[in-house]
């Protein structure tokens, strides 16, 4: 691998830490965070261009699986794309401070990622070849989940700031540092609009993957447990919203409901492959 | 006591013309008591009287006069000498007793001195507002921006009060972008608002609801309306004091037996009524709970400003409400204050650098004067023996043109011989200048320049 190679992932973990640092500066000082914001752009940045060098083979996994089928390059996807969900939002509503935590998620995801270089998925079930309407339904379906995904990592940020903030000024702990943070009734917005978001990107995404594997009568629904797994998790997001709309349950409950089907959501990746035999690798 | 209170300016050398040295005499809260304060306080008209009466005073070629509730100070260019100081002091302690009518030994006791490098840091720090009550209050800032105006605009003021105060804002202003010494409430009211942006944000389309017409309400009310709160309703057991206030603000007034009907419609509730005059807390958990439910659970915020209480305390204990009592938001009103004296021992380094160079620039000033004053005196010779040595090569016939090519050698030599043989004592007088007090005073003694 050419050492230039090397330079793009590490660059932009260093930026992310970078960052983080700059964040937490700017939150603890009351400065404006513009050091912090380029820092993070330019991180992500470099973050894309890892990605397109990943998919276009520069870079070489252990068990070398095609780029959709990579944990470690999906979930660096998914950390690029909250990234860039949180850049395009941060001035618009006003959520510096919050890039406090989402650049540090950033940089888990790359690092985990990295990790995961040596990650050995079980082998899939091969899918049966497809039509180019098929593979563009998979490409939909891939890209729906994952957005999804970066949806909901996002909103499991904003629901802990949500919760934190929360508590405090419930314990009148309400000091000198708090305007420096948003206001619990924005965190509670962006919050739903998240989740609201991410559950109809989810709902989308497994649609088409459903109605695959109808056209193809590959009878996932009854027997591969990461589509079960799957419709858990977006029974439970749906189950969110659904309290939330009718008995009200909003701010710090929703939250902690939004932090649960995040953990349902990460446990997935990992485990529902073990159960048994899926068309998924993770 | 009286060398004490006040510093003798008698170290001035005995040369005819005298430096001019910043001065600051006056009271402040820390030294005088309000009864004080207030005698000695000056109106418009009366500061310009004063400022008149200090022009009069032998040496003083500077002053503005500062007059707020908290402090009353004069600050001064005086030229130093033996004569002038000593003057100056009784005449200023004089002109206070006169106008406060107070016995003027007795006002020489109370009356604070700062000289030098002391004037210039009370100063910087009076501007950035760490030496008022609430530190890193703005008024004050305002307060000398006006004493100044009113001193520049009577022709009070020259070269060094301008640079003095030109500096002190900008350093005041610097220091207050560099620490936290003016952020954060220090009020129970901006306090009150403080909170009520960390739970909601911007207050544009935000609904309050106001129980108690009273003063404290009305205040508060002022407060919020002044931040942007878009829809209120004012409720008083007497209607007529509540239409009244609503009036005034472009509100609603509430019947006080009805009022819980329009619960749900507030974001904000405030509690403002004197708690002796009511039994009981106004609203319990139950009627909190209905209107949270009539809500679809939208945040909801309840200010308690009475004393006794006016809500029921476990209401905080309810999701998606919260509940701040006049002692919750003093507590937090502490913590801020507590913040600000933190910033102050950051802001008070911060200005230090700034009084270091605004001294450094007054010593160099008189360094510079001296240094003028030697150059002009050796030109003066030089042109002197020039012309004396001319007289004596009238002997020698030349021409015009080797007359004039000569004396242009004489002059070019003597310029660069004076040039080098004086380099070395300048840089070292400016140098000295920094660090020792009297050394442009020997300078100029040693030179004979006065």
């Amino acid at each position: 691998m050419h050492p230039l190679l090397h330079f793009v992932p590490v660059a932009s973990a260093l930026l992310y830490i970078l960052a983080t640092l700059l964040y937490i500066a700017a939150i603890l000082r009351d400065r404006p965070a513009s050091l912090a914001r380029y820092s993070l752009l330019l991180g992500f940045w470099l973050h894309v261009v890892f990605l397109v060098l990943c998919s276009l083979g520069f870079y070489s996994f252990k068990n070398e699986l095609p780029a959709p089928q990579s944990l470690p390059l999906m979930l660096s996807i998914i950390s690029c794309i909250l990234v860039g969900f949180y850049i395009l939002l941060e001035e618009r509503l006003g959520i510096t401070t919050l890039g406090a935590l989402v650049a540090p998620v950033g940089l888990g995801f790359m690092l985990l990622s990295k990790y995961l270089f040596h990650f050995t998925p079980t082998h899939p079930l091969a899918l049966p070849s497809t039509t180019f309407g098929g593979a563009v339904g998979i490409g939909v379906h891939i890209v729906c989940v994952v957005i999804a995904c970066s949806l909901f990592a996002f909103a499991f940020g904003v629901s802990v700031a949500l919760i934190v903030q929360e508590r405090l000024l419930k314990n009148h702990r309400f000091g000198a540092y708090f305007n420096r943070f948003p206001s619990l009734l924005l965190l509670d917005r962006l919050n739903v609009a998240l989740l609201k978001f991410g559950f109809w990107m989810m709902a989308i995404g497994i649609g088409i993957g459903l109605l695959y594997s109808l056209a193809r009568n590959l009878e996932l629904t009854s027997s591969d447990p990461r589509v079960i797994w799957s419709y858990g998790v977006l029974a439970l997001y749906a189950l969110v919203l659904f309290i939330r709309a009718r008995y009200g349950w909003r701010g710090r409950r929703t939250a902690w409901l939004a932090v649960f089907g995040f953990c349902a959501l990460l446990a997935s990746f990992f485990s529902a492959h073990q159960l048994s035999l899926s068309f998924h690798v993770y | 006591m009286f060398t004490n209170r006040l510093y003798a300016v008698s170290q001035a050398s005995s040369s005819a013309q005298a430096t001019p040295r910043l001065v600051v005499v006056g009271i402040t809260f820390r030294d005088a008591a309000i009864e004080l304060r207030e005698r000695l306080n000056l109106s418009r008209e009366q500061s310009i009287e004063l400022l008149d009466k200090l022009a009069l005073i032998d040496g003083v070629s500077e002053a503005v006069v500062l007059s707020t509730c908290n402090r009353v100070e004069v600050i001064c260019a005086v030229s130093e000498s033996e004569e002038s100081c000593p003057e100056f002091h009784r005449e200023v302690v004089q002109l206070f007793a006169d106008h406060a009518e107070l016995p003027r030994d007795w006002l020489q006791h109370t009356l604070f001195v700062r000289t030098d490098a002391q004037a210039v840091e009370h100063l910087f720090d009076v501007a950035a507002g760490l030496d008022s009550m609430v530190v890193g209050e703005p008024q004050i800032f305002g307060q000398l921006k006006s004493a100044y105006a009113l001193a520049r605009s009577r022709n009070r003021t020259g070269a060094i009060l301008n640079r003095l105060f030109h500096k002190a804002f900008q350093s005041a202003k610097w220091v207050r972008t560099q620490t936290g010494i003016s952020r954060n409430a220090v009020s129970v009211c901006f306090a009150a608002r403080e909170l009520v942006r960390a739970v909601f944000g911007d207050l544009n389309g935000r609904s309050l609801m106001l129980i108690g017409a009273g003063e404290t309400g009305a205040l508060a009310l002022r407060h919020f309306a002044a931040a942007g709160v878009d829809k209120v309703f004012v409720v008083n057991r007497t209607l007529q004091r509540a239409v009244d206030l609503a009036e005034r603000h472009g509100s609603v007034a509430l019947d006080f037996d009805t009022y819980q009907r329009f619960l749900p419609q507030a974001d904000i509730v405030i509690g403002a009524i004197d708690g002796a005059e009511i039994a009981g807390p106004l609203l319990s958990v139950e009627s909190v709970v209905k209107a949270r439910s009539a809500r679809h659970g939208e945040l909801q915020l309840y200010i308690d400003l009475g004393v006794p209480r006016n809500f029921d305390s476990e209401i905080n204990s309810l999701e998606q409400v919260f509940l701040y009592s006049v002692d919750d938001l003093r507590s937090v009103v502490d913590q801020n204050k507590a913040f600000r004296r933190d910033e102050a021992s950051r802001a008070h380094e911060l200005l230090a650098e700034e009084v270091r160079k605004f001294v450094g620039w007054l010593e160099l000033r008189d360094a510079d004067r001296a240094i003028r004053d030697l150059r002009g005196r050796l030109d003066t010779l030089k042109r002197q023996e020039i012309e004396k040595s001319l007289k004596a090569l009238r002997k020698l016939d030349l021409s015009t043109e080797e007359y004039r090519a000569v004396r242009r050698a004489m002059d070019s030599y003597a310029e660069a011989l004076m040039a080098k043989m004086m380099h070395a004592p300048f840089t070292e007088l400016k140098k000295q200048s920094r660090f020792q007090k009297n050394a442009v005073d020997f300078f100029r003694t040693l030179f004979s320049l006065d």
